[in-house]
């Protein structure tokens, strides 16, 4: 089963990002934790035996609902846990976002990743 | 809390729970009828602004800033059963609010997000309803 390949594990990615955040890189800190988050799913995909074509948005999108299709999850369990990802993908190519919506958008996001590791 | 200052968190609340459901039905019609998605974005993250601060003045606290209103959501959801759900369906109703000001969610993002911030009013306006 293939998936795209991505540099990090999700939790290197996690580590990584909060290195950028102490040093106040908080663009550069979010990207990586929007790739965490892709990494997350890839691990998700994988250890569902899902085919996954990229870790572009609307593809997680797709494995987020096919994972939640069959109900063995509450709704929005993965749905959810894009959110997160995605709002910090906004502020690295964008610069969006204020500092409280950053907190809250790292400290969910870590959560999400976190516990869907802990499920694998 | 004198009689007269809980009246009027309990008028406030009033107000902001009927405000919600006002710029949802409103943020339909923009969407659906004048394909204005923008537009429909912006309204459909006030509702979701407004279901805040329905709920946080049934506790008799008014958030001034988004800021308050987010501090003001995070005590709400240690209190309901799906509470980092509806923190994430916030998030997603926050990504609206960028979308309405950037235009950057494509069609399946920005689909993505409306459901998720219809999600997140939904639950609040029963959050509302319930203790009521």
């Amino acid at each position: 089963m293939s998936a795209p390949a991505m540099g990090m594990t999700p939790l290197e990615y996690v580590d990584a990002s909060k290195r950028e955040r102490e040093v106040g890189n908080h663009r550069k800190a979010a990207g990586l934790m929007w790739q965490a988050t892709q990494a997350t799913f890839i691990a998700l995909a994988d250890a569902h035996g899902v085919e996954l074509g990229s870790v572009d948005e609307g593809d997680l999108i797709d494995l987020a609902r096919g994972l939640e299709a069959d109900g063995s999850v509450p709704k929005w369990r993965y749905r959810g846990g894009l959110a997160p990802g995605s709002l910090l993908k906004d502020h690295a190519e964008m610069g969006v976002l204020e500092s409280y919506q950053l907190e809250l958008a790292y400290e969910t996001a870590e959560q999400f990743i976190k516990e869907c590791l802990h499920e694998l | 809390m004198s009689s007269s200052r809980s009246e009027q968190y309990r008028e406030r609340a009033i107000r902001h729970e009927a405000r919600a459901r006002n710029y949802r039905r409103q943020a339909g019609l923009l969407l659906q009828r004048d394909s204005d998605a923008d537009c429909a974005a912006a309204l459909l993250y006030e509702s979701a602004k407004q279901c805040i601060n329905a709920v946080a003045n049934q506790r008799d606290q008014n958030p001034g800033t988004t800021g308050g209103k987010v501090s003001a959501l995070r005590e709400i959801t240690t209190e309901v059963p799906n509470g980092p759900t509806l923190m994430q369906n916030w998030q997603r109703a926050d990504r609206l609010h960028i979308h309405a000001d950037r235009g950057n969610l494509n069609p399946a993002e920005f689909a993505e997000a409306w459901e998720q911030a219809q999600a997140f009013i939904d639950t609040m306006l029963n959050i509302y309803q319930r203790d009521a």
